[in-house]
């Protein structure tokens, strides 16, 4: 299923949320209109959490994580990193990571199993990353671009990248990251796919300029819409499982 | 060069050089057959492509999106055949670089060319600089072996010939030519070193069949700090390691060792130079325990190459064990230049050292590169350069002047006398001098214009040279500031040894300033007067003669020579009264005077460096104001001598006396007083005084003599010298606070005296307090190691006496506390018995006390 929302004007979701398979991060806004999408959508599942990353609420670009984790940059503080810990389950990994290239998000897009980072990125943060969130990690721009989680969409079942990706680059990068690759857009025609939506194994948000076709094409890449019941017991499962835990 | 292109075969090339080394002997020019030229076949190893992309790439996209298979790395053009591999791949560091290089939008490199980019570059990080120097590297790499082909053409041919007489530098290459007339060469030292080479040419050839069988090669190179070491098997790398520690200041450049040892005793302390010394002990240590750990390989390598600069050599070479024998015909030096030690570099080294070129076989070796190697790089050090330019210069001065003489004799012959003369010739030889010294102008042209003719007379010839000598001395130290000590004390030496060496001296600085003064007013009006001339002649030697004194002055004032200021002033202040009086020249005193100077001039060359520094300094900045002086009183005073050779008239000794004194000497205006001051001399201070040398002059910091002076003493001298003559200069204003009579310093030093008694006697007290003091201690001390060193039953034995003492006084006090509490007695000296609180005598007594209180 593929959802639109708005933060207060936004179409960007990407950058005020941050959804993996184990939990939501939302920031904090000023209306609750943002936060009860996925309240909505989430809450019976998944814990969706509150917060800000070093008082900003562009949390979605600042962290990256996957199931197994969450990095936060270094200028997180210490009361917000408490607050998620707490509110994350046990099963998730939480590091603050010394990181030149600060906005997390921008310069790291992962699924459960892999990660494409900026080619500048540390080769600790790299480690960092192979640790907790138990990713194999690949140096790689998307279309040129070295802004891999801005251009970037992905999640377990397949990845929405920037429309400008060559078929030759899918290809590539989809034998990389052993999931199925579409160059789309996301909120009419904007190309910057990682922050323009959020996505896990069985949902999306996109912005609300989001159009259905858009829609669909993250539908069908994802396999999110009307993927077949016996999916929940067998593609699914594994997520889904290792989540309520 | 030759005409064909140079082919680069290597030494591991194992096919190729078993061809090129079939029936080898070597070529040399006389024997240049013109043989069939046979042309090697191509030796080009045909590099394997990358594997073709195809598999895959006609797959159409899917309608139901599927994970491709494309298994490749766009950027490094690489196919993987599994996972992986490709997992694998993308964690190199060769997939990171092309990542960059696409990034700026750069061609990717293939793998190899990576590995010998990032030789020396351990890992790629996320800065950008590194890959640039790489880059950089790589670039200079490859410019780099052309140029040196091209760069040393200059060696004889010959001398490659040349092996069995050891005489002479060998060509860094050898030549042969093998069996189908292909000529080739090899470096040399892979064959011999520079000690042991082989007697007959047929040893060298077979020495060259076996080269590229015995090619285990250790390479060691070190320089700045810099380490790099690497043994190689044929063309494999064995092993390798790199060091590089902190040995020599950015920018000076010196190691700090060799900064050290050139300094002498005055080794820089600062915490940088500390820090480089340590370092260079460490590297030292580094290098040794590593070659330690390689002496197997050492010992198994054919042939070790070093490359160290010679203050580095003692690394390898120097101690008790060092780690290679400099007399090993192992040990072998590297031919041509290298960079800094880098892993890269060595690799390169054994690249370049491998290399065999091949010429073809219709060359003459006459015309083939020598590829000597270029061992000192010039430097542009003027302080190192110029002793030699000037010594080329002076050559040719000297020969310039052996050719002028015959052309002056064709030259008119003026009224004046022969001094003249000598003096014209003089300032020609010295703008000879010029000329060579700039270089610039061709070899000299006979100038109509020059004055005087050169005499027949021999002496005046000889007189010539050996004040051409002296000028070029003083040439010399001008140019070095004085860092030529030896040759000018030598020359003087020659100088003084002739009868008239103090003449000379002075002719010497006459030519000097003649010289420049002529050679400047020549090039300005060509056609001027004999009078003028004349009249010329006569100031700068005035000049000369100002100049003379003044040095001498000065030199005395610097080194605190009294005894020769008094003569000088006394020379000075006579005539002066000459000058004054009468037609009345002394020419002994003139004489004596002038022999003076030369005598203080002498000392001039074996002052210390600043002095010589000052004097040119000084000579210039008076040159000016010389002009002025002179002009006022230039008639009448030159004066011609019974042997007539022209002296410095005593007229313009007396010109500068007074003002001379009074006279500011260098850039921070200091008289001679303050000259004297510094340097402390309290009998030159008196004497300068007493002459006339106004105290209250200031410099231009504004501060007089007294200020300036280096210790008390020699304030006192001003102050005492105020004392003498009250009245005589402004004592207020040279900041002189007191005067300083006899009976004073009387007073004071009676005062200091009692002061000292009565210092010695409380020191007396002091020591015989502290001495009881100490007795006291030892005593104390002595008593508590007998004590501990007792038994306990002599301890307690003791301390049984200390308490029957006690009570011995306690007793004499009628106390009741040691009775017995029944009957009365004294417990003293017993041992009572007790129950609770009661003491009792015998325990009888006890018995009943106790039956009473109980009954009770």
């Amino acid at each position: 299923m593929a959802v639109r929302a708005q933060f207060e004007n936004s179409n960007e979701v990407g950058v005020f949320a941050k959804l993996t398979n184990a939990y939501c991060l939302v920031c904090v806004g000023g209306s609750e209109n943002f936060y009860s999408v996925f309240e909505a959508e989430l809450s019976d599942v998944i814990p969706v959490v509150h917060t800000t990353i070093a008082g900003c609420r562009i949390i979605g670009r600042m962290t990256v994580g996957n199931r197994n984790g969450l990095l936060v940059p270094s200028t997180t503080n210490d009361q917000e990193l408490q607050h998620i810990r707490n509110s994350l389950p046990d099963s998730v990994k939480i590091e603050r990571v010394e990181e030149r290239l600060s906005a997390l998000g921008n310069v790291i897009t992962c699924n459960d199993y892999v990660a494409l980072v900026h080619p500048d990125l540390d080769r600790e943060t790299e480690e960092i990353l192979a640790d907790v969130l138990k990713v194999e990690v690949f140096r790689q721009t998307v279309s040129d671009n070295v802004l891999v989680g801005s251009y970037a969409a992905l999640s377990n079942q397949g990845g929405l990248v920037h429309p400008k990706t060559t078929i030759e680059d899918q290809d590539e990068l989809s034998s990389l990251l052993q999931v199925p690759l579409v160059a789309g857009t996301v909120n009419r025609g904007s190309d910057v796919v990682g922050a323009g939506m959020v996505v896990n194994d069985w949902i999306a948000f996109a912005g609300m300029d989001t159009t259905s076709t858009e829609l669909s094409v993250i539908e069908s890449v994802f396999k999110l819409g009307d993927a077949p019941q016996g999916a929940v017991t067998t593609a699914m499962r594994d997520s889904l499982i290792d989540s309520m835990t | 060069m030759a005409s064909s292109p140079v082919k680069i075969v290597s030494l591991f090339d194992e096919l190729v050089c078993k061809t090129l080394f079939d029936g080898v002997k070597l070529a040399r020019s006389a024997i240049e057959d013109d043989g069939p030229g046979t042309i090697l076949p191509d030796i080009v190893p045909e590099k394997s492509g990358s594997g073709d992309l195809e598999e895959g790439s006609g797959a159409l996209l899917p309608k139901v999106h599927q994970v491709s298979d494309r298994r490749m790395c766009s950027f490094c053009d690489v196919v993987f055949s599994s996972r992986e591999e490709q997992v694998l791949h993308y964690k190199l560091d060769w997939h990171r670089f092309n990542l960059k290089q696409r990034i700026m939008g750069a061609e990717p490199v293939s793998e190899e060319k990576f590995e010998t980019i990032s030789g020396d570059v351990s890992s790629i990080s996320g800065s950008d600089t590194e890959e640039e120097d790489s880059e950089k590297a790589t670039e200079a790499q490859r410019t780099a072996s052309p140029s040196q082909g091209k760069a040393n053409t200059s060696a004889d041919p010959e001398e490659t010939t040349d092996t069995k007489d050891g005489k002479g530098r060998r060509s860094a290459k050898v030549f042969f030519k093998n069996c189908t007339g292909e000529i080739f060469s090899v470096y040399r030292c892979l064959l011999h070193g520079k000690k042991d080479a082989p007697d007959s040419e047929d040893d060298l050839v077979s020495i060259a069949t076996t080269l590229p069988t015995l090619a285990n090669w250790t390479i060691l190179m070190i320089a700045g700090g810099h380490f790099a070491g690497a043994v190689f098997k044929q063309s494999e790398l064995v092993v390798h390691k790199t060091f590089h520690r902190y040995t020599v200041r950015a920018k000076r450049g010196t190691a700090q060792g060799l900064r050290d040892s050139k300094q002498g005793s005055s080794h820089p302390k600062s915490a940088g130079a500390n820090l480089r010394r340590y370092n260079e002990a460490a590297l030292n240590e580094d290098i040794r325990q590593l070659l330690v750990s390689w002496s197997d390989h050492l010992k198994s390598s054919h042939k070790i190459f070093v490359r160290a600069p010679s203050y580095n050599k003692a690394t390898f070479f120097g101690g008790k064990d060092a780690p290679l024998d400099r007399n090993d015909s192992k040990v072998v030096t590297v031919p041509f230049a290298t960079r800094r030690p880098t892993l890269k570099e060595v690799t390169r080294v054994h690249e370049e050292l491998a290399t065999i070129e091949c010429y073809g076989a219709d060359c003459k070796v006459r015309d083939l590169p020598h590829k000597s190697p270029s061992r000192t790089i010039p430097r542009n050090n003027p302080g190192r350069e110029s002793p030699k330019r000037l010594q080329n210069a002076r050559k040719k001065a000297e020969t310039n002047d052996a050719g002028s003489e015959p052309e002056g004799k064709q030259t008119r012959r003026p009224k004046s006398g022969k001094n003249k003369k000598v003096g014209g010739q003089q300032a020609e030889a010295m703008e000879d001098e010029d000329c060579g010294r700039d270089k610039n102008r061709g070899p000299k042209q006979p100038d109509p214009e020059c004055l005087g003719s050169s005499s027949d007379d021999n002496q005046d010839a000889l007189i010539l040279k050996s004040s051409l000598e002296v000028i070029d001395t003083v040439a010399t130290l001008k140019e070095t500031g004085g860092t030529k000590k030896r040759r000018p004390r030598n020359r003087k030496k020659k100088v003084d040894k002739e009868d008239k060496g103090a003449k000379k001296v002075t002719d010497r600085t006459k030519d000097t300033a003649m010289g420049e003064g002529d050679a400047r007013k020549k090039a300005e009006t060509p056609d001027i007067e004999t009078a003028e001339m004349e009249k010329e002649i006569k100031r700068l030697e005035k000049e000369l003669a100002e100049r003379q004194v003044r040095n001498a002055l000065f030199t005395c004032c610097k080194a605190g020579d009294a005894e020769n200021l008094q003569k000088l002033l006394r020379h000075l202040i006579v005539s002066n009264d000459a000058n004054k009086g009468a037609d009345l020249t002394s020419t002994m005193s003139e004489q004596q005077f002038l022999g003076d100077c030369a005598n203080i001039t002498t000392l001039d060359s074996s002052l210390d460096q600043d002095n010589m520094q000052s004097l040119p300094e000084k000579s210039t900045s008076e040159e000016t104001s010389q002009d002025k002086a002179t002009s006022s009183s230039a008639t009448g005073i030159n004066t011609e001598t019974e042997d007539g050779t022209t002296l410095p008239a005593p007229g313009a000794v007396c010109v500068i006396t007074s003002d001379t004194l009074v006279e500011t000497l260098d850039d921070h205006g200091s008289t001679l007083l303050h000259v004297a001051a510094r340097a402390g001399s309290k009998a030159v201070i008196n004497l300068l005084m007493a002459a006339g040398a106004d105290p209250s002059v200031k410099d231009k910091k504004g501060r007089p003599p007294y200020v300036v002076c280096s210790s008390k003493e020699v304030r006192n001298e001003f102050r005492r010298f105020m004392g003498e003559n009250p009245g005589r200069y402004d004592y207020v204003k040279a900041q002189i606070p007191a005067p300083l009579t006899a009976e004073m310093e009387e007073t004071r030093a009676a005062k200091q005296a009692e002061k000292r008694k009565a210092q010695k006697i409380a020191k007396k007290k002091r020591d015989q307090e502290e001495r009881e003091e100490r007795m006291k201690r030892e005593k104390e001390e002595a008593e508590k190691i007998r004590f501990a060193s007792l038994s306990d039953r002599e301890k307690r034995a003791l301390a049984a006496e200390r308490r029957l003492a006690q009570q011995g006084q306690d007793t004499t006090g009628l106390s009741n506390a040691n009775r017995c509490w029944a009957c009365g007695e004294t417990l003293f000296g017993k041992v009572p018995f007790e129950y609770q609180d009661f003491k009792f005598c015998t325990m009888k007594c006890l018995k009943e006390h106790k039956k009473s209180t109980t009954s009770q």
